[in-house]
């Protein structure tokens, strides 16, 4: 409790101590929102005032407000990818000025624009952190033309797959659960489709994507080692418009409108896949019997009530399903809504209140007779969150606020699915908690060449009954279980987590980094494969689960090199991670009430070093990134105490995406992603047992798989324009995996067929080449 | 309850259209050790241990036999001792039977080194009746039906096995099928498939039904997860199963209790 009273006085002394300066000096505020021609909000758009050499950058929901002493002034207005605006503004009062800024025009697209330099990483204060606008996401080859932000994370030093085809990513060595992802301020739990080849994400109605692989701003936590933060479009305010596309894999459709005469505007997305994109490439007979596709919708909603006042309406809902036979289905899938309010207490103090509801549900099960079943397992999370930013001058942008949730956990239950099923009804109990945190922070710039970011995050996490919670004897056998009645507060953990960042101009085109990140995680995702399924169960802290910390540290340098318009970034970090979660050999997590128990506790270190060379403008574009890194685990109940791989220890990443422009109707582009092979346990010998071949394991992760790499290319052919007329087409050609390296997925050893005795070594391996054709189309 | 994990974990690998290639790999090899299988029965006979050494894993090979091994069971009160008949295959020197609810402890000497473990036999079940059914896929098979009320006290656990006109069919652990009561405890078991075989009208088919200790269930799911589904990329990283048997040897020794039902297969079926 005292913790929050400290907060609070922390809030007062920084406010306090930036309010009455501003005041003192009469400044002028100017204000107001930065839009494109469709009324979508710019993220991150630069205000400059030359004469001052001072700026601003526009929030998450395209606001600014920069606090000048009187007088007239020319201030810029820039975006990439969008002209700049000069406006001769009078400042001798405070002003609202919204400004709309429209799109580079394609044949201007091939010059160098120097307002990417704005953007780039020299400028951004924070440090290992990437974005990706919806055009840059376009120039990657993807499957079926679909432009898959998971997939392009993973061409960034330090993120990778966790396996050959899966979207579900590891950043700097640490787990799959330590990643959030945050869909216009809702989480989402799991952010793919079919076992990850696709992400949920749809590039049509992206705007703005950032991930964060350390120096996480303080007004986020929750999860370890990344953040993914997404906003999707909100829906053209000036008139119907929509695009689709359709392939010989999925087919999507998105319609935008302004509504309340302008004053707001709806927009709707949908996507679905058909053909089943392994089915018709394997080899296995069994195949013809599937059903494999997923479907996702967004809706969003939004309303400006006034000057002051600004409403949006949230919703996502996506389902995967496999099926096999009609007989045995699995089905997973996401839903997200939020109910937003933006309202300006001042022109200076912006806030955001949110209400939000998240869910992660699947199902497994078999249909027929006596042996019908069905298992059912989920997470739901109802969050409040409120969210303030003071711009207090121009050199301090003071954030505060304050968010609590409600997390449902059902880690699984079994209904007989029919009368005659001689199954019975079999529950691992639900359990509930409460998380709540407070932050505050300030992006405060020193001097010309000197700026910080510093923050603190706290944040108090409470077990709430009802639920069973089992104790465990030094064995990890259970010895004893305590019930505890619904609305019963039981257990409770808190966490403090400092946010440092610094970054030093050492000249006009480089720049020194340093950050220090700590951060939290309360709840973690238990999985029984080191691949990572759909099925994997997420878990709360309780007395038996400690939460988890990371500490990391970094150390950057960017360098922009002018010729080549090349921007350079060099990065090494160490992070120090407790309290992980391991399991023990031949833990049974599935439907095991007292898998806890299977659960052991150690700590893990993940150190590197990133290279990345990126060139965003210009008819070539392309990066360039290598990473260098190692990942061990220290369990005391593994490995015999003894340090061992982490199962994400990939020693080297490489990856080149190049993209070229060719005259206005064509573009190529091509990537080639390189990573040491995972490492893997195989067998150092056998024995027979009941007339079977048994094979003997090595320690755990002391053998690799060979390494992983793979191309994959493709061409986009653009309509030409026509005069007067808004509809524009596209039509792509992709190859995934061009010269077929049959990546290994899986290495597994048993005894052939014909003759037990006799045993082989086998790779599971997944895609094939992938060819795609898909037309685009925008109105 | 452990089929329907099998289930989750075919329906994953099903679902899943990859493709299988074989790899040539080069394995470290591990120094040989003592393998010892044991298993004590309620039915009186002749009980056979098997004592082999481990090997490389490519050596493919039968297991190689160890000779000139002492092997005696004993429950406190009575010993059974063994003789070596062949290479590596002992039996016991009279026809004996165990004794639900004794525990057994088993001692094997060899090369001077002394191993031991001990097994407590579970209760033994019983078998109503049996039926069978023409399996429609394949219709030179038979289920074979099992009638049987299971034990309300929790904690049993099973395995199957079959034999058509006396000769044991499920002679490799990978044949049996294997259960524990979690899903089932209490219920009438109303016809459950428990085997499966190749037979024809008027064969003679005896279902075994045997109890075993949890420990052995346990050995023996994990030893068919190392060798049954190890296709499966979603599973938990691979590693060795502990067996019960002291001093570093590999194997089991298990006591269980069994129950036989014999029947013929007829035109009703």
């Amino acid at each position: 409790m005292k913790h929050y009273f400290l907060f609070f006085a922390l809030v007062l002394i920084l406010v306090g101590t930036h309010a009455p300066l501003a005041d003192a000096q009469q400044r002028s505020v100017l204000s107001g929102y930065l839009w494109d021609e469709n009324g979508e909000v710019l993220i991150g758009a630069n205000i400059f005032i030359e004469s001052l050499q001072v700026g601003s950058i526009t929030n998450a929901y395209g606001y600014y407000s920069i606090g000048l002493p009187p007088g007239i002034y020319e201030i810029s207005f820039s975006f990439i990818g969008y002209e700049k605006q000069v406006e001769q503004v009078d400042l001798n009062t405070s002003r609202i000025l919204n400004i709309t800024l429209t799109e580079t025009s394609e044949s201007l697209k091939g010059v160098e624009i120097s307002a990417d330099r704005q953007h780039s990483q020299l400028s951004s204060l924070r440090m290992s952190s990437s974005r990706f606008s919806s055009q840059q996401l376009k120039q990657i080859p993807s499957i079926a033309g679909e432009p898959d932000l998971i997939k392009a994370i993973q061409l960034l030093p330090g993120v990778q797959a966790t396996n050959e085809g899966l979207s579900s990513y590891i950043v700097r060595g640490g787990n799959y659960d330590q990643n959030l992802v945050i869909l216009d301020e809702a989480i989402v739990y799991n952010p793919t489709h079919l076992l990850g080849f696709f992400s949920i994400f749809n590039s049509d109605i992206l705007k703005d994507s950032r991930i964060y692989k350390g120096d996480i701003p303080a007004q986020y936590g929750g999860r370890l080692s990344s953040l993914l933060k997404v906003s999707s479009k909100e829906g053209n305010n000036t008139r119907f418009s929509g695009s689709g596309g359709i392939g010989t894999i999925l087919s999507k459709l998105t319609l935008e409108s302004p509504i309340f005469n302008k004053k707001g505007s709806v927009l709707f997305s949908g996507r679905r896949s058909y053909a089943d994109i392994f089915l018709p490439l394997s080899k296995n007979e069994d195949v013809k019997y599937n059903r494999t596709y997923f479907y996702d919708m967004y809706l969003k909603a939004n309303y400006r009530a006034n000057e002051k006042n600004q409403l949006f309406l949230s919703g996502y809902l996506g389902r995967d399903v496999f099926k096999y036979k009609n007989e045995y289905y699995v089905t997973w899938g996401n839903i997200t809504g939020s109910f937003r309010w933006n309202h300006l207490f001042s022109s200076r103090i912006f806030s955001n209140l949110s209400v939000i509801y998240s869910q992660y549900d699947y199902r497994l099960g078999q249909l027929a007779d006596i042996r019908g079943v069905e298992w059912n397992a989920g997470i739901s999370d109802l969050r409040l969150k409120y969210d303030f930013t003071f711009f207090a001058n121009p050199s301090s942008t003071i954030r505060f606020g304050v968010t609590s949730s409600y997390k449902k956990f059902k880690p699984g239950y079994i209904i007989a699915a029919s009368d005659s099923s001689i199954f019975n009804d079999f529950r691992i109990p639900d359990s509930q908690t409460l998380e709540h945190a407070i932050y505050i922070s300030n992006e405060h710039k020193i001097s010309s060449k000197l700026f910080l970011a510093y923050g603190l995050r706290a944040s108090l996490f409470q077990n709430v009954g009802g639920a069973t919670v089992y104790q465990f004897d030094e064995n990890y056998m259970k010895k004893d279980s305590t019930v505890y009645a619904p609305g019963d507060f039981f257990n409770s953990y808190w966490g403090l987590e400092p946010r440092l960042s610094f970054k030093y101009l050492l000249s006009s085109s480089s720049s020194l980094k340093a950050s220090y990140n700590r951060t939290t995680q309360f709840i973690h995702l238990v999985s029984n494969s080191t691949t990572g399924t759909p099925i994997d169960i997420w878990l709360p802290s309780n007395p038996n689960i400690k939460p988890q910390h990371s500490d990391q540290v970094a150390l950057g340098y960017v360098k922009h090199l002018q010729k080549p318009n090349v921007e350079i970034t060099v990065e090494a970090y160490y992070k120090l991670l407790t309290n992980q979660i391991d399991y023990k050999d031949h833990a049974d997590i599935v439907l095991n009430p007292e898998m806890e128990g299977e659960l052991r506790f150690g700590s893990a270190t993940a150190y590197g070093i990133e290279l990345m060379a990126t060139r965003t403008t210009g008819s070539l574009r392309g990066l360039i990134s290598y990473s260098l890194s190692k990942a061990e685990k220290d369990f005391p109940d593994i490995n015999n105490g003894r340090p061992f791989p982490s199962t994400y220890d990939r020693r080297h990443q490489f990856s080149i995406l190049l993209s070229y422009d060719l005259k206005t109707r064509w573009v190529f582009s091509s990537q080639w992603l390189f990573l040491s092979g995972s490492p893997a346990t195989f067998p150092v010998g056998r024995f027979e047992f009941g007339n079977i071949v048994v094979p003997i394991f090595s320690e755990r992760n002391s053998y690799r798989l060979p390494p992983y790499h793979r191309l994959d290319a493709s061409a986009t052919l653009k309509g030409l324009p026509k005069a007067g007329k808004r509809f524009r087409w596209e039509l792509n050609f992709s190859v995934y995996n061009l010269y077929y390296r049959k990546n290994a997925w899986f290495y597994f050893f048993e005894s052939t067929d014909d003759n037990e005795l006799v045993t082989e070594a086998y790779k599971l391996y997944l895609f094939p080449v992938v060819p795609s054709i898909s037309y685009h189309f925008k109105f | 309850m452990d089929e329907f994990k099998i289930y989750i974990l075919l329906l994953l690998i099903i679902s899943f259209a990859s493709c299988t290639e074989k790899v040539d790999l080069e394995l470290d090899d591990q120094e040989p050790r003592l393998v010892i299988e044991a298993a004590l029965s309620n039915t009186e006979g002749y009980q056979f241990i098997r004592v082999t050494r481990s090997s490389g894993y490519f050596d493919n090979q039968r297991a190689e036999p160890v000779s000139g091994a002492i092997i005696s069971i004993t429950d406190g009160s009575t010993t059974i001792d063994f003789r070596e008949s062949s290479a590596g295959r002992y039996f016991s020197v009279d026809e004996v039977a165990g004794v639900p609810g004794n525990t057994y402890f088993l001692e094997v000497q060899v090369d001077g080194e002394i191993y031991t473990a001990s097994s407590t036999m579970p209760r033994a079940p019983q078998i109503d009746s049996i039926k069978f059914e023409l399996d429609d896929e394949d219709p030179k098979f038979y289920f074979v039906k099992l009638y049987a009320q299971e034990d309300p006290l929790p904690g049993d656990y099973y395995f199957w096995g079959v034999y058509i006109d006396n000769i044991y069919l499920t002679n490799s652990l990978l044949k049996l099928y294997f259960a524990s009561d979690n899903l089932i405890n209490g219920s009438y078991l109303n016809g459950l498939k428990v085997q499966v075989l190749e037979a024809r009208l008027g064969n003679w088919v005896t279902l075994q039904m045997a109890s075993i200790t949890k420990e052995f269930y346990n050995y023996c799911i994990g030893i068919m997860r190392e060798t049954l589904y190890t296709d499966d990329p979603f599973q938990a990283a691979p590693a060795n199963i502990q067996g019960n048997i002291s001093n570093g040897a590999l194997g089991f020794f298990q006591a269980y209790a069994e129950d036989e039902f014999s029947d013929i297969i007829s035109l009703e079926d």
